[in-house]
């Protein structure tokens, strides 16, 4: 997910430039030039709208996933945070009506599948073992392409053979699994497309 | 999950690639004076009659429409440098030609609106879409190969923004079924077993049992996939049927000796 930060800059140039093609109305601009100015405003809010979208769309997907992740909920804007909790309330709400406050006492958490769970069990995390199509501006030697240290030492066991670290030729698109490449893309090393 | 609008958000309409190729660059030569104009996507002019510049294709299209300039069709699009890539592309079997990024729908564009601007518009054409099947053929035959690929990365050369977005769907879950059927957590490890009793679920007939459900949900998956895509444009249709028989053949040639394995 994309900083929200990023969004600030977008929206204030987007307010004063509204301003200019009302300018351009009253100052009698050339119409030709009033519409290009137009035109190119419009492609932007197409834009940022395509993007505010997307990201409601994974909110929606994961809220409780988010809800609960400092990290990924720190990266929401303020009206995203406002929109996930509020569709969290909501959902909780509704199935708590629908359908858990009818379940044994024991089973009526909604993050957790009974009362005996010690951990939150029942919440779907993001898919991270998908594969991505990305692309790099500068070659990337040896990338390991398995998990790398996140993973516990516990399931050592579970470990597939290690695979040839992998290069990145710059501008060569490559289909990828996400995981191993996380870091690099949220340096800005790696561009998904 | 409830209240979700889109099951496949990452995945771009035609229409949304076009728009993305849209923001490319071209050269026009106008027939009139204009200021420069500063634009939020940059900064282009000022324009004078006959003098050559670059400005974006969505502005060279907006212009044009008004009969205010016309557009130079980029090098790639002439006779002899489309005939060329279209012998060397039916030569080679596995790699692909270097063709812009986004060739299918800058042709496409100045197709629609700059026929007058491109010289042999009617060969252009059909090179192009001569161009475009044989390429597509090749991406869906060379599907087979990632087969071999049994690891985390497929390389891809040199294919376009459209190839790669009518692909992606497809080859991305195809890898991550490979992969996911890879795991060693599938393959009986007689070591896990005995030491431990927490697992024991994991036994073989179980273990077949599940390889046999997650072949089944991933065919499925693919034909709901499949079906919800040809609804969006020609291009995607065109991979459907062909692709999904490759899958299945994959999968099948993928998952049966796992199966087998665990039960003998």
């Amino acid at each position: 997910m994309v900083r929200s930060k990023l969004l600030i800059p977008v929206w204030f140039p987007r307010n004063s430039r509204e301003g200019t093609v009302d300018e351009f109305v009253e100052g009698g601009t050339d119409p030709l030039t009033i519409s290009l100015y137009q035109m190119d405003l419009d492609r932007t809010q197409f834009l940022l709208r395509s993007y505010l979208r997307i990201r409601l769309q994974k909110i929606e997907k994961h809220m409780f996933h988010i809800l609960k992740t400092d990290e990924l909920f720190n990266r929401l804007s303020k009206e995203e945070k406002v929109f996930a909790q509020r569709s969290c309330d909501d959902l909780k709400m509704h199935l708590e009506d629908s359908v858990l406050s009818r379940l044994p006492d024991n089973y009526q958490s909604i993050l957790k599948q009974s009362i005996i769970s010690e951990e939150i069990d029942m919440v779907p995390k993001p898919q991270l073992d998908m594969f991505v199509v990305c692309k790099t501006k500068y070659y990337l030697g040896h990338i390991q392409l398995e998990d790398g240290d996140d993973g516990n030492l516990d399931d050592r066991g579970n470990q597939r053979p290690l695979e040839e670290p992998f290069e990145m030729e710059p501008n060569v698109l490559y289909f990828v699994r996400y995981k191993p490449i996380k870091k690099l893309v949220e340096e800005g090393k790696i561009d998904l497309y | 999950m409830a209240g979700q609008s889109d099951p496949h958000p990452s995945l771009f309409s035609a229409d949304e690639v076009e728009f993305v190729a849209e923001d490319e660059m071209i050269e026009i030569v106008p027939n009139m004076r204009m200021e420069p104009l500063n634009l939020l996507c940059g900064d282009y002019g000022p324009f004078f009659p006959q003098m050559v510049t670059k400005v974006p294709i969505w502005l060279a299209i907006a212009l044009k429409k008004r009969g205010k300039c016309t557009i130079r069709p980029p090098p790639w699009m002439s006779i002899e440098s489309l005939t060329q890539i279209l012998e060397s592309e039916r030569e080679s079997q596995e790699s692909f030609q270097v063709l812009p990024f986004h060739y299918v729908e800058i042709s496409r564009l100045l197709f629609d609106h700059a026929r007058d601007d491109i010289p042999d518009v009617y060969m252009v054409r059909s090179l192009i879409e001569d161009i475009r099947d044989v390429r597509f053929h090749k991406v869906e035959t060379s599907l087979e190969s990632f087969e071999d690929a049994r690891s985390s990365a497929v390389r891809i050369k040199n294919l376009s923004a459209m190839e790669v977005n009518i692909v992606r769907p497809f080859v991305g879950r195809a890898l991550q079924a490979f992969y996911k059927h890879g795991s060693p957590d599938l393959i009986p490890n007689p070591e896990r077993m005995s030491n431990s009793n927490a697992n024991r679920w994991q036994q073989a007939p179980d273990q077949g049992q599940r390889v046999c459900y997650e072949l089944m949900h991933g065919v499925i998956l693919k034909s709901a996939l499949y079906e919800k895509d040809k609804g969006f444009d020609n291009d995607t249709r065109h991979c459907s049927t062909q692709a999904r028989s490759c899958y299945i053949r994959m999968l099948a040639r993928k998952i049966v000796p796992v199966f087998f394995g665990s039960l003998f």
